[in-house]
């Protein structure tokens, strides 16, 4: 554990982004459908720029974040202990969070109105239009959660400490449900999300994890690197 | 006619729509699904033969290609879009009730769940392979398919979640289902599930994508149920 806690403590934010910020380039909206990216004039391709130009209107993007101290990392449960809770990330997440001083929790939203963007298509009739916005809403809320960890990277690089990546609940065998625990650590109503029982978020395009922070950990290459499960469903992830 | 069928096939595996229709580039200014259905039809060519032997047979070699990985969701929809274009032709002779449709699926999006998009593909796929969807939409709960259940008897249930959470609501529909109606088959997809699951909360069946799905209740309900 690092002494001097106290400038780390009180990180406890929630910040608005600007589309532009945060801009999905188009060529990431197709590997993120795992469309070939070599269709200059394609209807695909022109959807998705069109699309891209109204996205900035429909985004109202938010990031609430905080920082907690880690109390301990218990091996025997593969367990993350905070002040007042236990976080089950299970072995994968474990691995890759042990050695962490800090939990950065987060959630983010790309807001209620993208988020409801594809059923405007769908209701139209066009499923082809609605698939393609429904997959910008989704890459605009990755995008606002790798712009945190590129900005945490950076605030904790200049304290002289390294973050990992972003890890969330539903991922490497983190029960999804303990979604629950994260929001009970965030401030009330965090950027408008709510938690439904289901441990589903609304609105739909909001994402929430953690990040860890200390001087020994590090960043993976990507995530999938962090696992050797080879019938994993999680691999189908793009 | 055989050509012209052919033809036809092609625009909706290459999702051809019209002659507007600037898609697929090297297709410009070539007739389309909606042009090709119409000369067919005016040239007598029966609507249940031309869905069977052209409009189906484009759908299934873009959906096998999609099932072996070399095709992407948007062209499975855009290939879906030219689909629509001929059935807008079809439309009168279905409800006139020249052509029959395969059979009724009711497909829902299960209890505390949202989300939406592989359900409506696989909505997409069956009626492209001409069975008639009853879609509750999301969050669906027993009652609901019960309530639909009610009104098609004799239909098929697919369910869909996406998250292992509310997967587990899936059980709670497969049980009711069962109770009220013990010979309604009940099938289950989305991306956290297996077989496996499948088989613990009593479903007759997992598929991972649309195709293997029609395919397999092609084989099975096809035309025996309506
Ligand atoms: C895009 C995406 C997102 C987007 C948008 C989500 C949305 N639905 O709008 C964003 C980035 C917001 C997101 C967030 C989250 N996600 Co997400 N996401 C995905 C991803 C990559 C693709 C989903 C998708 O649109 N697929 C395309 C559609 C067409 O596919 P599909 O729905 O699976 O349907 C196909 C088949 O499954 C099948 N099918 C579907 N239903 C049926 C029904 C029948 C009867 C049949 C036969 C077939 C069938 O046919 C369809 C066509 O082939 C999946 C991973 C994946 N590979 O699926 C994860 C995934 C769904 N997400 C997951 C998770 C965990 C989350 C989060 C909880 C993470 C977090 N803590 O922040 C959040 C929750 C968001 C919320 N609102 O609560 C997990 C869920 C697993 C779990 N453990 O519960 C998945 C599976 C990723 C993973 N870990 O592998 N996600």
């Amino acid at each position: 554990m690092i002494e001097n806690t106290d400038i780390l403590f009180n990180i406890e934010k929630e910040v608005s982004l600007d589309f532009e910020q945060i801009r999905p380039a188009k060529e990431q909206i197709l590997q993120a459908i795992h469309y070939h990216d070599d269709c200059r004039d394609d209807v695909v391709c022109d959807t998705i720029k069109q699309l891209l130009r109204q996205a900035g209107e429909k985004a109202d993007i938010r990031i609430g974040y905080k920082l907690y101290p880690v109390l301990k990392a218990e091996r025997q449960t593969k367990s993350i202990i905070l002040e007042q809770t236990v976080l089950e990330t299970k072995p994968i997440i474990f691995a890759q969070l042990h050695k962490a001083d800090y939990l950065l929790i987060f959630a983010a939203t790309a807001g209620a109105q993208i988020s409801r963007w594809a059923d405007e298509y769908v209701q139209q009739g066009d499923p082809f239009t609605a698939y393609l916005a429904d997959a910008i809403a989704s890459e605009t809320v990755e995008r606002a959660a790798d712009w945190l960890e590129v900005r945490i990277g950076q605030q904790m690089a200049k304290k002289g400490l390294n973050i990992t990546n972003r890890y969330s609940p539903g991922y490497c065998g983190w029960d999804v449900s303990e979604q629950q625990k994260l929001f009970s650590l965030l401030p009330e109503n965090c950027c408008g999300i709510r938690l439904t029982d289901s441990s589903l978020m609304l609105p739909i395009k909001s994402v929430s994890g953690v990040i860890g922070v200390g001087k020994t950990v590090r960043k993976t290459a990507y995530k999938c690197a962090v696992c050797d499960k080879e019938d994993c469903y999680l691999r189908r992830r793009p | 006619m055989e050509e012209l069928l052919k033809r036809l096939a092609v625009c909706i595996e290459r999702g051809k729509v019209d002659k507007d229709a600037r898609h697929p580039p090297d297709m410009q200014g070539q007739d389309g699904a909606s042009e090709l259905t119409r000369q067919a039809l005016d040239a007598g060519v029966s609507s249940t033969e031309l869905l069977e032997k052209s409009l189906m047979v484009g759908m299934r070699r873009i959906g096998d290609r999609f099932a072996a990985g070399k095709a992407f969701i948007p062209d499975l929809l855009i290939a879906a879009k030219a689909m629509n274009a001929a059935m807008v032709h079809l439309k009168p002779y279905f409800t006139s009730g020249e052509a029959q449709h395969k059979g009724t699926v009711i497909l829902g999006t299960v209890t505390g769940d949202l989300h939406d998009i592989g359900k409506n593909l696989v909505k997409m796929v069956l009626e492209g392979e001409g069975w008639q969807v009853v879609d509750l939409g999301t969050n669906a709960g027993p009652d609901r398919f019960l309530a639909a259940l009610q009104e098609n008897p004799h239909a098929l249930i697919g369910l869909s979640a996406l998250l292992t959470t509310t997967m587990l609501n899936m059980e709670t529909i497969v049980q009711q289902v069962k109770k009220n109606s013990p010979d309604t088959p009940v099938f289950v997809g989305g991306a956290p599930l297996s077989a496996d699951f499948s088989g613990k909360i009593g479903a007759d069946g997992y598929f991972p994508e649309p195709q293997s799905f029609a395919r397999h209740i092609d084989d099975k309900y096809g035309r025996v149920r309506s």
